[in-house]
């Protein structure tokens, strides 16, 4: 069999895995070979076995809970024993990295994210830790709000950013493609990312952050991927505790090795509760969760780890006693449970080096209830029709108290499987990553509700229920298939392939179906041993969540008869409802992130590492509304005609006689592919190294971004200069006599910024102490929305018949469309000015320090200086004052025995 | 603004102490010298105007160039001396420097003494004095809105109030009320980059072919905004418009169908039925009286924009009466800035309290005096002057203590 290795010969190597601090063999630590997926777990003396590697270069990476990781490069020619040392992660280390670290595996731009730097940073959610990735801002945690996270976009106004970043954790996918957006006054919006509060920091051994293009093993996801490992195995007990101004958080954490056959168990409990302004004493978010991890290997080749987790979040938002008159009242709750279990199998066969496989369920509970006062702003006609007609509707003039909520099951099933093999010949050394995957996500529940459907929660067409029952469920498949090639050119200079083909398909069968391929590619050229080059092209495709695919029915409510004479008893108001329904087959397509970028890492001998990376992500087709009218007839009825009135003077509408008759234009809930971005900058992470007399780190991050933002479907705007007096005008709301095509794309949001962050990180292991200093500076940030001059380039009918302007009609200043002049529809607008901000900066301070092996403590205080100056933009004038909010302090303390 | 004048003008100065005096010589000749009210420039007038005299016997005479009239005889007795002509406000513009007037106003200039005694040959010199006449006024103006039953807010129950300040009916038939464009900071259309225009938003006409809508002297109707329903049943403090003169709505025989539609003839917001008052301000309101289709007057997008709504820029001729009603900024005081009307139609302004309204203030014309049930509002042009804010809005109420 080893003969069978191609030219190639293997060897097997054995190794002692011993603790650095005290010599002690480490059990349960596992080491992995990166290049060709072959690996193997140590056992109670710290020993493991290697098998069939080829001869050659090859990365080494040995990890275990409560340890640095270990990686490095090994030669190797024949059959060989050696001992690797660990050490344990401890503020009495030579170099501790609180920072986030480029990662060196694979070729896309990474960044990691360890322990040390979560404790260092004190964390409360999964949110608080991407603001050590380059380019992003610090920012202090309020956990009161939805917490989404975006990679490398400065757009915050579409969605569709955080939507496509996947989070990833112990190898599942959380999704948030079940979620629908909350009607009931949470705060929840459906696709539009996973609310990153909801991830305890505290429970996380490490997050690597993908930010290039990643491996075609990820899917479902455009921006990138955040890869989320959580504690298992042995652990100290472990107690924390953490107070800020705004939140409270305290974790408790063990875990005990039963034996080595009956592998070992990790539990934690988490408690949060943030309250946002300590001065805002009615809103509050409490998050209780835990789990327990059971991880165990089966005769030696079979590791699995399986965990259930739960999590209960309760968000409220009370009455303030200061505002009686607004009386609204907000809770939501959300329970979930989520079960995991992954495994490897270490086969070591010719086409299965390790195989590895992952299942994931969860499912939550949500439901929000809401208690306000609705405002009947003099009268208002309650219209809960859910089909088409006209319906004679209640008369609410005085506000009344109405109550609902939503109720909300977001249930998901994940499966894959995946396979690794390697392939060497001569200096080529070839691994091959191959997988399947299956998701099922579904969300059927009561949806939103009203107690009474005649007081409503919303005094809107929003105000009809919405039941989630007959929402289909989302059947996802995927496959993918990729090469990681190695090739050692000369004895200095490697070359490396990561090309892969992802290949996904949603609700197969069915009439939304949809499907797309992904090709990916990642090289690196070290040139030598202290640079690499390396670039990509890649796409990365998001299927649409249940929000996208299945909107709600619109429902167009138009006042048909509104007789109100003083005598209330006498009184007639009738409504005319159209319900329109999307279209099942409406092409919606998955949306598209076509990524580019090229960098060069430095690592010199010295300790100094640098990396500068310039990208591109351009995504065409992200999901946004997609204007698509239909027309109908609407009648209105006066006292003056169509209003009867009976013997008893009560009255009545004589359908047949309207005193008008308007022709309606409306619009469906449609979704398309209409949202256009594009993502473009330079990133850097400089490590200047240690400067030993004064044992201070100095880190420099940062990012020049541009983000571009413009929508791409149908412009249609009505006309303008229709006169008061005409049918069309008198007719209200959306009965224009025609409608105009604009072309689409020409108002662009820009947005530019350059930041650096600045970090001195000094380490002191004899008193066990990192003192860090975060200083950002923000160069530059501009804004602005481009508004340029645009022609209508057709004009639809009120049959919806399409018809050409030409050129020759813009020009005759005469030239009238359905009496409407067409000279007035060409639009000339001043552009509106760019904005800039002067630049501004902010210092952090952060210590921990560990007092005894059993004790320790971290402090920060963010904004230390208090620097909150009063600056002006290039634009207003107006001076405003900056870094608001920033301020803030808290002390963590932890025990560990 | 200004009222109706004679009366008054009949307690107007007299003075004489410019002319010079001649010996007795009983009542035959002596001269009448008529002098241009004082803020008139040197060499205006009084020239070519009937002037009469009424007593036991009536007499009349026609002034010279030099606004004289030499008497060559009289019968001795007790005279009232009635003399009047009547200006434009264009007119009283050109002989009158700097002068605050709508253009298409009237202004009377002449004298009313009453029991002039003539016995000899005495020459008088009689001092005219000058008012602008005026109709119709906007006497109350109610936009704030209120809070209902629940504590919610409440801004269907706004309302105009039109009042007839004149001594004569007047027909509503075919005037107009215009509400100038509201954009926010900075002021899109302000007077003061804008000398001769004013950017309506909306306007409406008084329906009526001529003299369907007759307004008696002292008499007043009342223009629901939005709904000519009784607020009171909504909302502790407001107002009961179910007897409301005009509603302004979608169709006439839509919302309370005993309320005739004022019907809305140019719109910003094609969509908006009814009259579009801010809660906060600022409302700019003017009675428009033109004998030019409105309709046909330019409409313009806000300052620098190709697109949106459209403002009908009108002269500021046309306006009778007009009253600005500023917004409250929380930080700043009233920004007069953004005042829309030039200062010949408003020198002031008016602005209730609170910032963002609900808070059922009225902005109400003061009551200058009352002769039996009749009242006379105050009228000078300025707003800061002419109106106050009260809490508790009353349509057709004018004997409140606040007005006095």
């Amino acid at each position: 069999m080893a003969q069978a290795q191609s030219k190639g010969k293997a060897v097997s190597l054995k190794l002692t895995v011993l603790s650095d601090t005290d010599g002690q063999p480490v059990a349960g630590a596992s080491c992995l070979l990166t290049d060709y997926g072959i690996y193997d777990i140590s056992d109670a003396d710290g020993h493991l076995t290697l098998e069939k590697v080829p001869v050659g270069k090859a990365t080494m990476q040995v990890q275990m809970l409560g340890f640095e990781d270990f990686e490095k490069q090994f030669t190797f020619r024949k059959d060989s024993t050696f001992t690797i040392r660990i050490s344990e992660s401890t503020l009495a280390l030579e170099e501790v990295v609180v920072t986030a670290k480029p990662s060196s595996t694979g070729a896309s731009t990474a960044s990691n994210i360890g322990r040390m730097a979560i404790d260092h940073l004190q964390a409360t959610s999964l949110k608080d830790i991407m603001q050590l990735l380059p380019g992003q801002l610090m920012t202090s945690s309020d956990m009161t709000s939805e917490e989404k996270m975006t990679i490398r976009t400065l757009n915050q106004s579409t969605a569709n950013n955080a939507f496509g970043t996947s989070i990833m954790m112990d190898g599942v996918p959380i999704s948030d493609n079940a979620t629908m957006s909350e009607k009931a006054g949470g705060t929840t919006a459906g696709g539009s990312g996973v609310d990153m509060r909801q991830i305890s920091a505290d429970n996380i051994e490490s997050v690597e952050v993908i930010r290039g293009i990643p491996s075609a093993e990820y899917g479902d996801l455009t921006s990138g991927a955040v890869i989320v490992n959580t504690k298992a195995g042995y652990t100290p007990w472990e107690v924390r505790a953490k107070v800020n101004p705004t939140t409270l958080n305290a974790s408790i954490g063990k875990g005990w090795k039963i034996s080595d056959k009956a592998g070992s168990i990790n539990v934690n409990a988490d408690y949060a509760r943030a309250s946002g302004d300590p001065r805002v004493k009615n809103r509050s978010y409490d998050r209780y969760s835990g789990g327990v991890t059971y991880s165990k290997t089966i005769g030696r080749i079979w590791s699995t780890t399986t965990k259930i987790n739960f999590s209960g979040i309760l968000d409220l938002r009370t009455v303030d006693p200061d505002l009686l008159i607004e009386g609204t009242e907000t809770s939501q709750k959300q329970a979930s449970l989520r079960f995991t279990h992954k495994g490897r199998l270490s086969f070591n066969k010719k086409f299965s080096r390790s195989l590895n496989y992952a299942i994931g369920v969860s499912y939550s509970a949500n439901e929000t209830r809401t208690s306000s006062i609705v405002q009947a702003s003099g009268g208002y006609a309650v219209v809960n029709s859910l089909t088409d007609g006209y319906y004679q509707v209640p008369y609410v003039t005085s506000s009344y108290r109405a109550s609902g909520g939503t109720v909300s099951r977001p249930f998901s099933f994940y499966a894959k499987m995946g396979n690794v093999f390697n392939w060497s010949t001569g200096p080529v050394n070839q691994r091959f990553n191959m997988g399947a995957e299956y998701r099922l996500e579904s969300n059927k529940a009561r949806g939103f509700y009203n107690d009474d459907d005649f007081m409503p929660l919303k005094t809107s067409t929003n105000s009809r229920p919405r039941p989630y029952y007959d929402i289909p469920a989302l059947n996802q498949v995927s496959a993918y298939l990729e090469d990681n090639l190695s090739w050692n050119i000369f004895d200095k200079m490697e070359f490396k392939l990561q090309a892969g083909v992802r290949f996904d398909m949603l609700q197969p069968g069915l009439p939304e179906q949809v499907y797309s391929i992904s090709p990916r590619f990642n090289a690196s050229l070290k040139v030598a041993p202290w640079m690499t080059i390396r670039g990509g092209w890649g796409q990365s495709n998001k299927t649409p969540g249940l929000v996208h695919l299945y909107p709600e029915p619109k429902y167009s409510d138009r006042e048909a008869a509104m007789y109100l004479p003083a005598d209330a008893s006498k009184q007639l108001v009738v409504y005319n409802t159209r319900v329109t329904e999307v279209e099942r087959n409406n092409s919606l397509k998955n949306a598209t992130n076509s990524k580019t970028e090229i960098g060069i890492d430095l690592n010199f001998s010295n300790g100094m590492t640098a990396s500068v990376v310039a990208y591109r992500d351009y995504m065409k087709n992200g999901f946004g509304n997609f204007t698509e009218y239909s027309l109908y007839t609407a009648n209105y009825y006066t006292a003056a005609q169509g209003i009867l009135l009976d013997n008893q003077g009560n009255p009545y509408v004589d359908w047949q006689h309207p005193a008008r008759v308007d022709t309606v234009w409306t619009t469906s809930g449609r979704i398309g592919n209409t949202q256009a971005s594009l993502d473009r900058g330079i990133e850097f992470d400089v490590n200047l190294g240690q400067i030993k007399p004064i044992r201070t780190s100095v880190i420099v991050s940062g990012a020049f971004m541009e983000t571009q933002t413009w929508t791409t479907g149908p412009n249609y705007q009505s006309p303008s200069g229709v006169p008061a007096t005409s049918v069309y005008a008198q007719g209200g709301t959306n009965v224009s006599p025609f409608k105009l095509l604009y072309p689409s794309g020409l108002s662009r949001d820009i947005n530019r910024r350059f930041s650096v962050n600045m970090r001195l990180v000094c380490n002191i292991p004899r008193m066990k102490m990192v003192i860090s200093l975060a200083n950002q500076i923000i160069f530059y940030q501009y804004r602005h929305t481009t508004n340029q001059k645009s022609d209508p380039i057709a004009w639809i009918d009120t049959d919806l018949s399409y018809h050409e302007i030409t050129q020759a009609m813009l020009d005759d200043a005469n030239y009238m469309i359905k009496g409407v002049s067409l000279a007035a529809q060409r639009k000339n607008p001043a552009d509106s000015n760019p904005v800039t901000q002067p630049p501004i900066w902010l210092m952090n301070m952060r210590l921990t320090k560990d007092v005894s092996k059993n004790f320790g403590f971290s402090f920060f205080v963010n904004n230390a200086l208090y620097y909150m100056p009063y600056q002006a933009s290039s634009y207003s004038g107006t001076l405003t004052e900056r870094n608001t909010g920033t301020f803030s302090f808290g002390v963590e303390m932890y025990v560990k025995i | 603004m200004k009222k109706r004048i004679i009366y008054i003008l009949s307690i107007g100065l007299l003075l004489m102490s410019a002319c010079q005096r001649t010996a007795p010589k009983g009542t035959d000749s002596f001269l009448l010298e008529f002098q241009m009210p004082e803020e008139f420039k040197s060499g205006s007038y009084y020239a070519s105007q009937k002037v009469y005299l009424n007593g036991s016997v009536n007499y009349d005479f026609t002034t010279d160039i030099m606004g004289r009239v030499s008497v060559e005889s009289v019968v001795p007795g007790i005279y009232d001396i009635i003399t009047g002509m009547e200006l434009t406000g264009a007119q009283y513009k050109a002989l009158v420097p700097g002068a605050s007037i709508e253009d298409n106003a009237r202004v009377n200039i002449g004298v009313s003494l009453m029991n002039q005694r003539i016995f000899q040959a005495e020459d008088l010199c009689i001092q005219l004095t000058s008012a602008v006449l005026k109709d119709l006024l906007i006497s109350k103006i109610y936009y704030s809105g209120t809070r209902d039953k629940m504590e919610k807010t409440y801004n269907v129950d706004s309302y105009v109030e039109i009042f007839n300040n004149s001594d004569d009916v007047v027909y509503l038939d075919g005037k107009y009320i215009g509400l100038a464009e509201s954009t926010s900071n900075p002021a899109y259309y302000p007077a003061s980059e804008n000398p001769d225009s004013i950017f309506l938003k909306q306007m409406f006409r008084f329906p009526g072919t001529g003299t369907d809508h007759p307004l008696q002297p002292g008499g007043s109707v009342v223009i629901a905004a939005k709904s000519a329903q009784n607020h009171l049943e909504n909302a502790t403090v407001s107002v009961d418009l179910s007897g409301a003169d005009f509603e302004v709505k979608a169709m006439e025989g839509s919302g309370n169908p005993a309320v005739p539609m004022m019907p809305i003839i140019s719109n910003a917001y094609t969509s908006m039925k009814y009259m579009n008052l801010i809660n906060g301000g600022p409302n700019t309101l003017m009675i428009i009286e033109t004998d030019e289709n409105p309709e046909e007057w330019p409409e313009v997008y806000r300052k620098g924009k190709t697109s949106g709504e459209m403002f009908r820029r009108m002269h500021k001729k046309w306006v009778t009466d007009g009253v600005e009603c500023l917004s409250n900024p929380s930080q700043t005081a009233p920004d007069v800035n953004t005042k829309r009307l030039q200062t010949e139609i408003d020198a002031g302004y008016a602005v209730i309290n609170s910032v963002n309204g609900y808070t059922h203030e009225s902005v109400e014309r003061k009551v200058s005096r009352k002769e039996g049930d009749r009242y006379y509002l105050v009228d000078t042009n300025n707003s800061s002057t002419d109106f106050v804010v009260l809490t508790d809005p009353t349509p057709r109420k004018y004997d409140k203590e606040g007005l006095l």
